[in-house]
């Protein structure tokens, strides 16, 4: 993967966009791997240009479309409205981790200029049931571990949570350096790197 | 961005460089090293979700080089993740970061959570 890359990725990011695409790929804490792959063609197809979804999407496809193409538009009422109709908060959660980590593995492969990782069959294994059941919703609106902080948002689906940490650290800074004075990174400087988060987020119309 | 804006104002500080913020929510280049080189390649990144930033990509290699070009990139890559994470969570806005908010020129009683 990313062998035609227009830039040489570094070892460290290659390896987490590797192993970042397999976990996507495969069964969730509760999602299939055949539900993970709509969720991944529907983000992508939003991407693409599809400015709604198809009338007979499934709910984690319609949630995937406006995780993806719209997110800072997404409200509390949205949310209800999903649950109403049968996306339960955990079904919830699990799409937007997987459009949030699909938006790393394919935001950065088209930055560098290489092709999108393509899928495969999707496996047939179960979903994992690996949650924290006593999660309950904090701050926000889904089950979460803790009053929610940007590199724990996952953690109420612990595989979900480290998946998150595998991609940011090795591109942005690892969780024990954000607030602290790291210096440059690849001939980067600490006031290069928050323009760009920044920058990005303004954007994305992202306020956090 | 308010927290990412505010990290960028104590980095600023820090290392002297006295950036006004302001310039994230400007179509303004920032007064950074290879700043035109960087927002046009972010912004290529964010706006065009569908092509590659060839052009802009290619510019930002010739001015910082390989290692930063693919820094750069896995950053922008990385807030498009948290972007979507945070947005589809409901994560609240911190009111502490409400005079950053001002800064930026929003309403903080208007911010979204």
């Amino acid at each position: 993967m990313l062998d035609n890359a227009g830039v040489t990725p570094s070892a460290a990011r290659l390896a987490a966009f590797c192993e970042g695409w397999e976990q996507l790929c495969g069964p969730g804490p509760i999602l299939t791997a055949a539900e993970r792959h709509l969720v991944i063609l529907a983000a992508r197809r939003a991407w693409a240009g599809a400015d709604s979804v198809a009338p007979d999407a499934t709910l984690i496809e319609e949630a995937a479309h406006w995780l993806a193409a719209d997110a800072g538009g997404i409200t509390e009422e949205l949310v209800a409205n999903f649950e109403a109709r049968g996306l339960d908060r955990w079904r919830y959660l699990e799409t937007v981790g997987v459009v949030g980590r699909l938006s790393h593995i394919d935001f950065y492969a088209r930055g560098l200029g290489a092709s999108l990782p393509e899928l495969g069959e999707p496996s047939t294994e179960p979903p994992t049931g690996n949650i924290v059941a006593d999660a309950t919703r904090t701050d926000g609106w889904v089950p979460a571990t803790s009053e929610l902080f940007a590199p724990h948002v996952l953690d109420a689906m612990p595989a979900e949570g480290d998946a998150l940490r595998n991609l940011l650290e090795p591109s942005y800074v690892t969780v024990d350096e954000i607030f602290s004075d790291f210096g440059v990174l690849d001939h980067l400087d600490r006031d290069q790197i928050e323009y760009i988060a920044a920058r990005t987020s303004y954007l994305n119309d992202c306020f956090y | 961005m308010l927290g990412h804006a505010n990290l960028l104002r104590v980095s600023s500080k820090k290392n002297n460089t006295n950036l006004d913020i302001a310039v994230v929510s400007t179509d303004v280049a920032p007064p950074l090293k290879h700043g035109p080189e960087l927002v046009a390649l972010i912004d290529a990144m964010t706006n065009n979700t569908s092509e590659p930033p060839t052009a802009e990509r290619n510019a930002l290699l010739a001015a910082a080089g390989p290692e930063a070009t693919d820094r750069a990139i896995g950053v922008c890559a990385t807030f498009q993740m948290m972007n979507r994470l945070l947005d589809g969570v409901g994560a609240p806005v911190a009111e502490l970061l409400h005079p950053v908010a001002a800064t930026l020129g929003y309403d903080p009683a208007t911010l979204p959570r």
